[in-house]
């Protein structure tokens, strides 16, 4: 009969799998939950945040956050950064926006690997967005990515 | 019955090729000693930031610009930490994957 045993590295799994989902024994422990708050910045001018938090399970985070781009007429990319992970450096993470007052177009977040921030891009752009297009904006999103 | 409040770094850790530094700050509530809670806050400090002007179309418009980060604020420990692994190497290796990233 398949089991689920707890042991010092984790929840192991690795008896509770199919033959045919079975994987290595490493990656059938979950071994680590975490929940918190970041906090956001961006890399040009100002932002407010609000309800920026985290939960962490296993190698996979969600974090989510209300923010409003301070005002700015510059050029420069804007991120945002200030994630509470670095991300894998073998995978992107991607985010749902689920309101935009960035309104020229829709909007789509990637998260590269290997860093703790995210690009705004355009949806039909693969050049980020700048801070001038963002001036004042208030974007609501989540994120998953793999660390 | 003493309620206290306590702020501490708990957990340093470096993180992949480019030796990011993940910091989370835990905030402790005790009540005479026994512990009531434990919240955390995290964050992650890179050797640099980089900024590229684009035009209003995301187009890239300009060079780069990289910035050390500012790590004056934080605790000597981890200061010291980044003073160990971001090495020169390191650096520049992270400013180009930078540059990539914003290409």
């Amino acid at each position: 009969m398949a089991s689920v045993t707890l042991t010092n590295a984790g929840i192991n799994w690795s008896d509770s799998q199919t033959p045919t989902s079975a994987g290595s024994t490493q990656s059938e422990i979950l071994d680590s939950y975490e929940e918190g708050v970041w906090t956001p910045t961006s890399a040009v001018g100002t932002l407010s945040a609000h309800h920026a938090v985290y939960t962490k399970v296993g190698r996979l985070v969600q974090i989510s956050s209300r923010l409003t781009f301070g005002s700015t007429s510059n050029s420069t990319t804007q991120t945002v950064n200030g994630f509470p992970f670095t991300s894998y450096s073998g995978a992107y993470g991607a985010g749902s926006v689920g309101y935009s007052a960035y309104t020229a177009k829709a909007l789509k977040i990637t998260i590269f690997g290997d860093v703790s921030s995210m690009s705004l891009y355009a949806h039909d752009s693969t050049g980020g967005l700048n801070a001038a297009a963002l001036n004042s904006k208030r974007i609501d999103f989540t994120i998953h990515y793999i660390i | 019955m003493a309620i206290t409040k306590t702020v501490v770094y708990d957990k340093t850790e470096i993180v992949g090729d480019y030796k990011a530094i993940q910091c989370r700050e835990a905030t402790i509530i005790r009540e005479d000693g026994v512990e009531l809670s434990r919240s955390f806050n995290r964050h992650v400090l890179h050797p640099s930031s980089c900024e590229a002007d684009r035009d209003s179309d995301g187009e890239l418009d300009g060079t780069f610009t990289h910035t050390d980060t500012d790590i004056s604020g934080e605790p000597q420990e981890t200061q010291d930490v980044c003073a160990a692994v971001w090495t020169d190497a390191v650096k520049a290796a992270w400013k180009t994957k930078q540059e990539a990233d914003l290409s």
